[in-house]
């Protein structure tokens, strides 16, 4: 079980090191504490969208309605902040609405038994569609805890968002490490079948971790209103998917389910956000972001089949030997 | 006569048929009391050189999806070759050389990605979400994001914008080929029946000596290859390509396909049913167009058929039971 769980984080921490690095190497401006601290803000929404990915990838499933999603709850965020309700409630609400959404998208999986990437691809239409229809003009954040949550500092070094993110990192670590919840997730990303004889409800599992993918959406919706303050529908999350899946599989989750850590999708998060950062310092364009994003999509994925043909040929070997 | 229709109702893809055509006529009806253009022969033009290369695209999304798979990076591989073709040609490479070199990377990406998924494992999303991702990148690094407009070969563009008798254009009589020759494959030849097999039980086909990853690869391959050929049908009816355009193309298709009653399991449904789907989707967006029914509506309701026509064929199954 134990070595079933293992993932390999040093790879994304790597790959994260050097080419902080080369972009130091290449631009000096890079390793400004200025730019690390732009990293950190930066990093903060795709990272807690990878782990509200991961989850889902872990029961085995996959969802691409997510950047939809984010752009359907920044826009009730900006509705909800320009009838001027207090931040508390705003925050719940939109909550509520991301576990409300993500919860139809389980059910729609488990109970009428739909293939996830059809109902995550409809949900994707359907959603931006909807997100759409309610801003016609763009909303924009003024109240003051919204923008002191998004350009907030910890001790004048640490941004807030980057705080949130490790927030939210530490908090599904907890979950997925020490609560029965968490032990259900890898169960059934593991093996399904296994899983239903060890007595667990699959559905239910799955529609519980799409709920929870959905509020971690809507913190993450939370903090983009805050950062960006200029909210329009069109504009928001239309490539996520690609990002998200390179955060994930760079992570080292393995995309069958049941295997990878939030600590790897930290690493990965970060590694794609200085990826992205530094080509924009460097080259001052981002036309090569989309295919780099792509090209580490098909890397990793080599690297993982290659990881485990290497175990397969191991195992084989071991019997061999008995 | 009765019996006779009721008894073509029980039959999956009859069924499907006759609701799609029910469908498409009460569109036909309530649009053009909207417009008197829409069911006009000039309308009909105009559906279909826009739909020409989606309508390819679902032609071999089909049989892809009727092994059981799926292919998301068909609309980047489209706007890629048309890219690619029309580089070639504004550096005076001559049309056919460079649509035979288009055509061949086309096919090459496609071999890629069906190599990718029958020989190494991989889940079919996964892999084509990462070639869509990397080769709509590298669309955008021809120009710099920025269109590619103008080529030294006029008579090139004469393919796209031409038509037969003033009515049906050169592209979607190409659709028509490939759906015909598709269809008479999936009918008549031990291919079609393998490729059935393989989308209802792929491990069962194994077994009885179906070569399951021969068939992906080539399938994969061929849907590249057709992507390729949709890329230049594209290049030669816009006069140009820009570097965000087929994005979205997968979905119609797909959208497509399982409203002409494929299934997304594989193993069930029709290359009729698929080309009845194009000409549905194909007169339903126009006819949203002509109301002025804004582009936001339009896609939530093309997420909304997807999701209702593959509940409708989930539910087919259940039904049969009760009958039984």
């Amino acid at each position: 079980m134990k070595s079933g769980r293992r993932s390999h984080e040093w790879a994304p921490l790597l790959s994260m090191i050097l080419l902080f690095l080369l972009f130091t190497l290449i631009t000096p401006r890079f390793a400004g504490l200025g730019n690390i601290k732009m990293i950190g803000k930066q990093v903060a929404i795709n990272g807690i969208l990878g782990v509200s990915l991961f989850l889902i990838v872990l029961t085995g499933g996959i969802d691409i309605s997510i950047g939809s999603t984010l752009s359907l709850l920044c826009v009730l965020t900006g509705f909800l902040e320009s009838k001027k309700i207090p931040f508390a409630i705003v925050f719940l609400q939109v909550l509520i609405c991301g576990a409300v959404v993500g919860y139809l998208k389980g059910v729609l999986v488990t109970k009428i038994k739909l293939p996830d990437l059809i109902v995550t691809l409809a949900a994707k239409n359907l959603i931006r569609g909807i997100a759409l229809m309610f801003s016609v003009q763009a909303y924009i954040i003024t109240s003051p805890a919204m923008l002191s949550l998004g350009s907030g500092q910890l001790a004048g070094v640490i941004p807030v968002p980057f705080l949130c993110f490790a927030a939210v990192a530490a908090i599904t670590a907890v979950i997925l490490g020490k609560t029965r919840f968490g032990r259900r997730i890898y169960a059934v990303g593991g093996n399904s079948e296994a899983a239903v004889q060890a007595g667990i409800d699959v559905g239910r599992t799955k529609r519980s971790v799409y709920a929870f993918s959905g509020i971690l959406i809507g913190v993450a919706a939370i903090l983009y209103s805050s950062l960006y303050q200029n909210i329009l529908a069109s504009k928001i999350g239309s490539d996520t998917v690609n990002t998200l899946l390179a955060v994930v599989l760079l992570g080292g989750a393995s995309m069958s389910g049941g295997r990878g850590r939030v600590l790897g999708i930290v690493f990965g998060a970060l590694t794609m956000a200085v990826l992205n950062n530094g080509m924009i310092l460097a080259r001052s364009t981002d036309y090569w972001v989309t295919a780099l994003t792509g090209i580490l999509i098909l890397l990793s994925m080599l690297v993982q089949f290659l990881q485990s043909s290497a175990v397969f040929r191991k195992k084989l070997g071991g019997e061999k030997d008995r | 006569m009765k019996v006779k229709i009721k008894k073509a109702f029980s039959n999956y893809n009859l069924r499907r048929y006759m609701i799609l055509t029910g469908i498409l006529i009460l569109m036909l009806i309530g649009f053009s009391l909207e417009s008197k253009v829409y069911v006009t022969p000039a309308n009909f033009t105009n559906i279909a050189a826009k739909f020409a290369e989606i309508g390819l695209i679902a032609a071999s999304m089909s049989l892809v999806m009727l092994t059981g798979d799926i292919d998301l990076s068909v609309g980047s591989v489209m706007c890629f070759c048309a890219f690619l073709a029309g580089t070639l040609m504004q550096s005076y490479v001559p049309v056919p050389l460079a649509v035979l070199i288009s055509l061949a990377v086309a096919a090459a990406i496609g071999f890629l990605n069906g190599f990718m998924i029958a020989v190494m494992k991989m889940q079919p999303v996964i892999v084509t979400l990462g070639t869509m991702t990397a080769f709509r990148g590298l669309c955008y690094v021809f120009k710099q994001g920025g269109p590619m407009r103008g080529l030294p070969d006029e008579s090139f563009f004469r393919f796209g914008n031409g038509t037969l008798f003033g009515v049906i254009p050169y592209s979607f009589i190409l659709v028509i080929v490939v759906f015909v020759i598709l269809s008479a494959a999936m009918k008549k030849t031990r291919f079609g029946m393998d490729i059935r097999a393989i989308g209802n039980n792929a491990s069962a086909a194994a077994f009885s000596g179906i070569k399951v990853r021969k068939y992906k690869i080539g399938l994969f391959t061929f849907n590249g290859f057709i992507s390729g050929l949709a890329g230049i049908v594209i290049l030669s009816r816009m006069q140009g390509i820009e570097a965000a355009l087929g994005d979205g193309y997968e979905f119609e298709a797909i959208t497509m396909c399982l409203l002409g009653g494929i299934s997304i399991n594989g193993g069930k449904g029709t290359m009729l049913g698929s080309f009845i789907g194009i000409i549905v989707i194909g007169y339903l967006k126009s006819g949203m167009n002509i109301s002025h029914i804004s582009a936001y509506y339009q896609s939530a309701i093309l997420g909304a058929i997807i999701l209702l026509s593959v509940i409708a064929g989930n539910l087919e199954p259940v039904r049969k039971k009760k009958e039984k």
